[in-house]
């Protein structure tokens, strides 16, 4: 049978109709990836005033082998995971906010940093208000 | 980051099931992270990279790199090399561990397996038809390929 093809991510943002598993996939990814960034972020401030990793393993109950590994990939993290590591860092929390991608300013792109022409180019916006 | 049609397809592309557009939403996801410089985990250690996102393949002189993209499954890579620092060019998309019809390549299985040495292999000469007179960064120092938010594995 014949897949048809669904809709573009700016369509179904536009149309709140069916959301296409593609743009599921999408937004979700997008998610974990902002997420990791902005606690990574955290870590390297905090990094660069002497926090290690086995100190944070230490503040938050955790092996240093399981922070690493944390750290390398947002791949399997949980809303635990970015409270434990926010609060492990820094003592903060994330506040979230949320806001419709299409409503964010256009982003221009060097020439040499164009790359998915059609994909949005939405700023990246701090997760926490 | 520049694409080949092969995996411009694949995260743009004409999908042929659910699954197929789902993994191709996800990938696109993470590309586009690398995009707007948002931290990326780097290995420069092959065959051990582990959970990393972007990891150097064997030769190291050769500057092949793969992004891999662990999450939905099936695992995800795409091989390419950077052509100056902070442009990846992403040439090859294969699935890791299991196959699947909407990929050419996969799957790759163990790093020894001749599928990895294939696609590597292959992924050279790709590089070769479309940039003759551009050589891949070479080397293991992550500062000649990235500026800023990379943690080394």
């Amino acid at each position: 049978m014949t897949y048809s093809a669904t809709n573009s991510i700016s369509t179904d943002l536009e149309t709140l109709d069916r959301i296409s598993p593609g743009t599921q996939a999408y937004f979700r990814a997008r998610l974990k990836r902002r997420l990791y960034s902005l606690v990574m972020s955290k870590f390297r401030e905090a990094a660069s005033n002497g926090l290690t990793k086995a100190e944070l393993a230490r503040r938050i109950g955790k092996k240093p082998e399981v922070i690493t590994r944390l750290m390398a990939t947002p791949g399997n993290w949980r809303s635990d995971t970015v409270a434990d590591l926010l609060l492990g860092i820094s003592g903060e929390e994330l506040l979230p906010a949320s806001a419709s991608p299409l409503a964010a300013a256009p982003r221009n792109m060097r020439p040499q940093d164009q790359t998915l022409s059609s994909a949005p180019s939405y700023p990246i916006r701090p997760i926490a208000a | 980051m520049l694409l080949s049609p092969e995996v411009w397809g694949l995260i743009d592309g004409v999908w042929t099931s659910r699954a197929h557009e789902r993994r191709g939403g996800a990938l696109r996801a993470e590309l586009e992270g690398f995009v707007m410089g948002q931290e990326l985990s780097v290995s420069v250690r092959p065959r051990q990279a582990g959970d990393a996102d972007l990891g150097l393949l064997d030769p190291i002189g050769d500057g092949v790199w793969d992004i891999r993209s662990m999450d939905p499954s099936p695992g995800l890579r795409v091989l390419g090399g950077f052509i100056r620092k902070d442009v990846f060019v992403g040439l090859l998309p294969a699935a890791r561990s299991r196959k699947v019809d909407w990929l050419e390549w996969g799957p790759l299985g163990c790093f020894d397996s001749e599928e990895w040495k294939e696609i590597i292999r292959h992924t050279r000469l790709y590089w070769g038809r479309l940039f003759p007179m551009y050589p891949r960064v070479p080397g293991d120092n992550v500062h000649d390929l990235l500026s800023d938010k990379f943690n080394l594995d």
